[in-house]
């Protein structure tokens, strides 16, 4: 049988906050993986995988524990915390889809420690965000 | 007063429960500082350097004429023509490899951006563009790479690079009250904006995944440890008194 890879987690967490109404209508500049492009207006929202390993069992099983950092960029704090929780919402214990697997839990496990920066255009900008663990088991 | 009679002395082992406590204790001290040991190099290995030297496989660069004069019999037995020659357009110092007057390329193997230190090892007695002791590598150098060099900015321990990866430490692990804590960290200022990611740079997360990686490893080493430290314990003493009627 075919593995189901953190691709089909991938698109099942972007899919998630795609359909919150919420965030639609907060996000001015989309959601983008990794890093956004420079001309990209805020608020925007970034993820990226942090870690994905595979657990095998003797039952004939794999089990992903893929961890997943979410940000949420914007020009002045309180929108940018606003949109975070916006998102914790949106993905804390979620029924996520995910395509040939079977999703135990998504829960927010961490806020990692970032501070303001500057952009390329000199504005100073806000990024605030969790890290979500997202675990899913699927037969062999 | 009705109490328990003396044990008997005998000849195995006998320990109580707090030496057994402090056996395991002690086993689980040392098997997280092995854990933290474990996640630190992979870390190490996870821990992104400075891509300096020209992307993808390899670089092209000049075959000496010895290398070539070395080939012409094996070329003759194959039927296959002579080297081609240098273009008239290319110069070359008296001395250089390029000198012999060939023009056959090869590929150096662009092994420095994949961990071969030595590929990154600069030469502290020399300034100037080619300050790396591998002469090779010194070619390979990307326009970014000659520029890091030139500048400094990226010199750690006489090495091109490296600096995030080698500062990362495992900090052995110590009883905390009722805790034992094991940490691994990595003191370099910019190794946050990698884990992380800022705006202008997606995360190279290099910490997080080793310790996931490595949790079964660790927890299972220390589950072996501490049974093994039941297990050598030996026999425990259990001591029972009664007090019938105060007295």
């Amino acid at each position: 049988m075919a593995v189901s890879t953190t691709g089909a987690i991938k698109r099942a967490l972007v899919r998630q906050l795609r359909a919150d109404a919420g965030i639609g209508s907060v996000i001015a500049g989309g959601i983008h993986e990794g890093v956004a492009p420079r001309k990209v207006k805020y608020p925007f929202i970034t993820y990226s995988a942090v870690a994905a390993p595979y657990d095998y069992d003797w039952s004939g099983h794999l089990e992903i524990r893929s961890m997943w950092d979410v940000y949420a960029f914007a020009e002045n704090p309180v929108e940018a915390h606003n949109l975070d929780s916006l998102i914790a919402n949106a993905l804390t214990e979620a029924s996520l889809q995910v395509d040939g697997q079977t999703v135990l839990y998504c829960r927010r496990v961490a806020e990692p420690p970032t501070g303001p920066d500057t952009d390329a255009d000199g504005r100073r900008i806000y990024q605030v965000g969790g890290t979500y663990m997202v675990w899913t088991d699927q037969a062999l | 007063m009705a109490s328990a009679a003396p044990l008997q002395p005998t000849e195995e082992r006998v320990t109580t429960f707090e030496q057994v406590n402090q056996n395991i204790k002690e086993a689980a001290v040392a098997s997280l500082s092995r854990g933290a040991e474990i996640v630190a190099e992979r870390a190490r290995q996870r821990a992104p350097v400075r891509k300096i030297f020209s992307g993808g496989t390899g670089r092209i660069r000049w075959r000496t004429a010895a290398e070539v004069e070395s080939d012409r019999s094996i070329r003759k037995a194959l039927g296959l023509g002579p080297e081609t020659m240098k273009p008239a357009s290319m110069k070359a110092r008296p001395g250089s490899p390029r000198a012999g007057g060939y023009a056959r390329s090869v590929v150096i193997p662009n092994t420095a951006n994949t961990g071969v230190d030595e590929m990154r090892a600069i030469n502290p007695r020399r300034r100037g563009l080619n300050r790396l002791i591998h002469p090779e590598a010194a070619q390979a150098l990307s326009r970014r790479g000659r520029y890091e060099v030139r500048s400094r900015r990226a010199d750690f321990n006489r090495m091109v690079g490296g600096r995030l990866r080698g500062e990362i430490t495992a900090i052995p692990a110590a009883l905390r009250g009722n805790r034992i804590e094991a940490r691994v960290i990595s003191p370099t200022p910019y190794a946050k904006f990698q884990e992380f990611g800022t705006r202008h740079h997606p995360a190279h997360p290099f910490l997080r995944p080793a310790l996931r990686e490595s949790r079964s490893q660790v927890l299972s080493d220390l589950k072996s440890s501490i049974r093994g430290a039941i297990r050598q314990s030996g026999k425990i003493e259990v001591r029972v008194e009664m007090n019938v009627g105060g007295q």
